[in-house]
């Protein structure tokens, strides 16, 4: 209790430079305020007939302790003490000289300055004070009552006195000391507040010093934040004075730091939606292999406008490796688990993507078409077999194409390098040393073949059925086929979509078909993404909820048969045809119609996803099918269903022992154009082919399929063809480019015993077919003996020597007079060819 | 009236994706395939709320469009750049031509449909 009165009274020790300025000035006006006193003293001595000259001398005596303490110490709080005791001695030195009937008034002097002395902020002033005036009264009423009283008061009224005196004391105290708590130590609670946010700030400094991303904000002109963590500068390097974010990250990534200034420039302008801006700062910068994500928040004032941009950096690299990594292991697993199921089919992809890759990445691009279709092509590969980080690749890659419409730059063609070589190095790892290709044999192979040995069935029978094993049962590729089309449902969230699988009984050399296998998934997607309703659509159209999808190999009297087929809406004919038109595509016939679905650019989906949607793939899928001499059809019944239909000659499957023979061995070779007469021809023969026009032919030149090799016979006939076809002939020794009319008989005719005979290709030659018959015959007939032609009415023979001697119908007499005038078109039918191509080929070579 | 946004892009898919979203929002929506079609499209229809303007075109490119523009009469209605992330000196020099702003493709149909209409409101 003492002690809490001690330390209320006693103020403590410290006197800030605040309190000691303020007490300085205070005291020295108090002093002044002192010395005035002289004058009022004798003026009311005088008055009160108490001698002026006793109150100059006495009050002058008073002055001397109060003068001295203010010229001789240090403390400012002790003058201040001093003063206390002065001021009572003034209210003593005027109720002594105010003797008289005011003398009892005069001691509210006193009462006047205990109440002043509040001003120094000290309540020992008060307390000195209150002593003073206790000892001055309790000694003058006792030496000298007449100092202090004008009646005779008795001891007890000191005592009253007293008693005002206390009770003013204490409440000046209680100011006094609110004072200096309060104003005169306001400088120390701004320290110790200061103080505190020194240590909460030092806490927060902490934090941002340690923390592992980068906070900052950045103002509307540019300039960064002072606070900021730590490692925005471990990792951006140290900010210079202007502290300019544009030119901080300029130093890393030039183009970021030019989209930042655009970004600023356009918050400036108000012209776009702030979020459309912000959303469009840099959002990533790359320095030494540490990939940093920008993170952009808009900071609003109270008046909701945008004051500063909040910033927050993190490292990412670590995220992209582990996604990465994840991505790779998922990517390997899948690999282990194709390699593991079908060992053969996924090498033969491997072998593929290879080239693709390789063509693709390579530094002298394909033409864009070409280009578009193998990164098509290779994306659709790579997605069936989990490759995802090759696919996705792919995606951009063709988005590039599209978008720039210049080939993909080096930067991402070396990283579809980087990517593949990695998956390469991947599959090594899972192969071991041994890629070797050994042969699968399937159970009912190896049952079969028991059956047969013990059966006793003869040495070359026994042959045929060993020498089947390196084919593949067209069962397991469509099993396959059926896997891959469930996988890619899944992924385009088809929902349960049936798939029927119907092999036959029919074996394909692998090799040989692996790449019509990987376009052939074109189709697949086109029918799931393009053809296959969602199951409401179905239902309103009266068909069962989910799709079907049926995929069939067969033997179809002339032609191997690869065919898939759908449910869904069939083809949209007026999408294709103004789509095609668009691309300036004529797209009047059916058939141009059919080109156009054919050719690269059109689809008839709005949207370009993952999986469909650029209209690149068929023309690949024709591409692989005319590769194999095939041809590919699509038919299509609105609402009901399409089937993409490929055909090929058959030597290119093999029928295993027991299967059924097709009947008819007949096959076609069309040099044509699409002359409504020849149009007929075919419908009187049934015959399945490509029909190739004007407007379609420039269109596939345009697009890089057809090309344009030379004019013969006078400049009048000209000859279009695949790329494929034109190496099949290089290949064989039949086209020399640079003298095409010199050879053009010999080529003619080997091209069309090498299409015949060995490969089984179609081709065609584009309109305008200007020739007659006189002069083909005559053209022929210069060649070397091996063959003749000789022409008659509606008949052309071709004659080849002793080995091979063929009268080729021109036409049935009803076509007669149209197909066979000057100027239209030559059809060459056979209905039972004899495969001697390799004899024919000699022919033409000798 | 429905306010007039033309799309000038050689590539067909993003003129419908663009096309869809502004129809959407209440836009009529006219296109062209390359900077000349643009520029004949934008003097015969002074209307034209907003320019939707691809840089990469055959013919004459989207900043060769925009210069074709300034050098015309009439005033050059605002004009929305869309570019790729890559090339942000394109959008500068689009700028200094009086392009009004750029969005990065791909975007969210919403951001450009945001875009367009403050743009067309500022013209209005």
């Amino acid at each position: 209790m003492i002690a809490a009165l001690r330390d209320y009274i006693v103020l403590p020790e410290e006197i800030t430079p605040f309190e000691r300025r303020y007490l300085g000035r205070l005291n020295r006006v108090a002093l002044i305020f002192f010395w005035c006193h002289i004058p009022l003293f004798m003026g009311v001595a005088w008055a009160s007939g108490t001698g002026p000259f006793a109150a100059l001398g006495l009050t002058l005596f008073t002055l001397i302790g109060p003068t001295l303490a203010y010229r001789f110490l240090d403390n400012p709080r002790s003058i201040s003490s001093v003063y206390g005791f002065t001021a009572m001695c003034m209210g003593g030195l005027l109720v002594h000289f105010g003797q008289g009937p005011v003398q009892i008034e005069m001691h509210f002097y006193f009462f006047a300055l205990l109440a002043m002395l509040c001003l120094f902020a000290n309540p020992m002033v008060n307390v000195v004070a209150a002593v003073t005036v206790a000892l001055h009264h309790g000694l003058l009423w006792y030496l000298l009552p007449a100092s202090v009283f004008n009646y005779d008061a008795p001891f007890w009224v000191v005592g009253v006195h007293a008693i005002f005196v206390v009770v003013e004391t204490v409440a000046c105290c209680y100011i006094s000391r609110s004072f200096f708590n309060d104003v005169i130590g306001l400088e120390k609670i701004v320290q110790a507040r200061t103080a505190a946010l020194d240590e909460r700030n030092a806490d927060m400094q902490l934090v941002l010093g340690n923390v592992a991303q980068g906070f900052l904000t950045v103002d509307l002109q540019g300039r960064m934040s002072a606070e900021r963590s730590a490692i925005v500068e471990r990792w951006l390097g140290p900010v210079g004075e202007e502290a300019s974010f544009a030119a901080y990250i300029g130093r890393i990534d030039a183009e970021a730091a030019q989209w930042f200034e655009l970004g600023l420039e356009s918050l400036a302008e108000d012209l776009l939606p702030q979020d459309v801006v912000i959303g469009q700062l840099p959002a990533r910068i790359e320095l030494d292999g540490t990939v940093l994500e920008l993170k952009w928040s808009p900071i609003r004032g109270a008046d909701g406008a945008l004051d500063k941009l909040l910033l927050v950096i993190s490292d990412i690299t670590h995220a992209l490796q582990r996604e990465r990594a994840e991505r790779e292991q998922h990517e390997l697993m899948s690999m282990f688990t194709h390699l593991v199921r079908d060992r053969t089919t996924f090498l033969e992809f491997v072998e593929e993507s290879e080239g693709l890759v390789r063509a693709a990445a390579s530094a002298q691009p394909l033409e864009l078409p070409v280009l578009k279709r193998t990164v098509h092509t290779l994306k659709g590969n790579a997605g069936l077999f989990g490759m995802a980080a090759i696919a996705e690749c792919c995606h951009r890659m063709e988005d590039e194409i599209v978008e720039s419409g210049r080939p993909p730059g080096s930067a991402m063609r070396a990283e579809l390098s980087r990517l593949w070589e990695r998956s390469r190095q991947n599959l090594q790892r899972l192969l071991g040393d041994d890629d070797s290709r050994g042969i699968e044999i399937q159970r009912t192979d190896y049952e079969q073949i028991l059956e047969a040995l013990d059966s006793g069935v003869d040495g070359a029978t026994l042959s045929r059925m060993v020498a089947a094993w390196e084919l593949e049962p067209t069962e397991r590729r469509l099993a396959f086929v059926v896997e891959q089309a469930a996988a890619l449902a899944r992924r385009l969230g088809k929902g349960s979509v049936c798939f029927d699988a119907v092999p036959g009984s029919l074996r394909l050399p692998p090799e040989h078909w692996s790449s019509f296998w990987s376009a052939y998934q074109h189709a697949i997607r086109n029918a799931l993404d393009h053809g296959i309703e969602e199951s409401a659509e179905r239902i309103a159209a009266g068909k069962p909820p989910h799709g079907t999808i049926r995929f069939e190999t067969r033997v179809d009297d002339e032609a191997f048969v690869i065919e898939i087929s759908d449910d869904g809406r069939g083809v949209d004919w007026e999408r294709v045809a103004a789509r095609a038109r668009a691309r300036g595509y004529a797209a009047d016939s059916r058939a141009e119609l059919e080109e156009a679905l054919f050719a690269d650019g059109i689809t008839t989906k709005d949207v370009v996803t993952q999986f469909s949607g650029r209209g690149v793939g068929m023309g690949a899928l024709r591409e692989e099918c005319r590769k194999r001499g095939g041809t590919i059809h699509v038919v299509s019944d609105p609402g009901r269903g399409t089937t993409v239909r490929c055909r090929f000659p058959l030597e290119h499957v093999t029928i295993p022992e027991g299967a059924s023979e097709p009947t008819s061995k007949a096959r076609r070779l069309l040099i044509g154009a699409l002359h409504p007469a020849v149009t007929e021809l075919f419908t009187a023969y049934g015959i399945d082919a490509d029909f190739i026009n004007e407007g379609a032919r420039d269109a596939y030149i345009a697009a890089g399929v057809l090309r344009f090799r030379g004019e013969g016979i006078d400049g009048r006939l000209t000859l279009y063809a695949t790329e494929s076809v034109f190496e099949d002939m290089r290949r064989c020794g039949h086209v020399c480019e640079s003298d095409w009319v010199g050879e053009l008989a010999n080529q003619l005719v080997g091209r069309i015993k090498l299409k015949l005979l060995e490969r089984g290709l179609d081709f065609q030659l584009g309109t305008p077919v200007n020739f007659n018959r006189e002069e083909l015959g005559s053209l022929l007939s210069r060649r070397p003996p091996e063959w003749r032609v000789t022409t008659g009415e509606g008949r052309l023979g071709v004659h080849f020597g002793a080995r091979f001697e063929e009268t080729f119908e021109l036409a049935s007499g009803e076509v007669r007079s149209g197909a066979l005038r000057e100027g239209e078109a030559v059809l060459f039918e056979s209905s039972h060819v004899e495969d001697r191509g390799s004899e024919a080929d000699r022919t033409d070579r000798g | 009236m429905k306010p007039t946004v033309l799309i000038v892009d050689d590539s067909s898919t993003v003129r419908r994706q663009v096309g869809m979203a502004l129809a959407q929002a209440g836009y009529d929506v006219a296109e062209a395939c390359d900077g000349l079609e643009g520029v004949a499209a934008v003097r015969a229809n002074p209307g034209i709320a907003v320019v939707v303007l691809d840089v990469n075109m055959p013919k004459m490119n989207g900043l060769e469009m925009l210069e074709e523009l300034n050098c015309g009469p009439g005033p050059l209605p605002p004009v929305l750049m869309l570019t790729t992330e890559g090339h942000p000196s394109l959008v500068k020099r689009a700028k200094e031509s009086g392009a009004s702003g750029w969005i990065v493709k791909p975007f969210e149909p919403d951001q450009l449909v945001a875009t367009v209409d403050k743009l067309a409101a500022a013209k209005a």
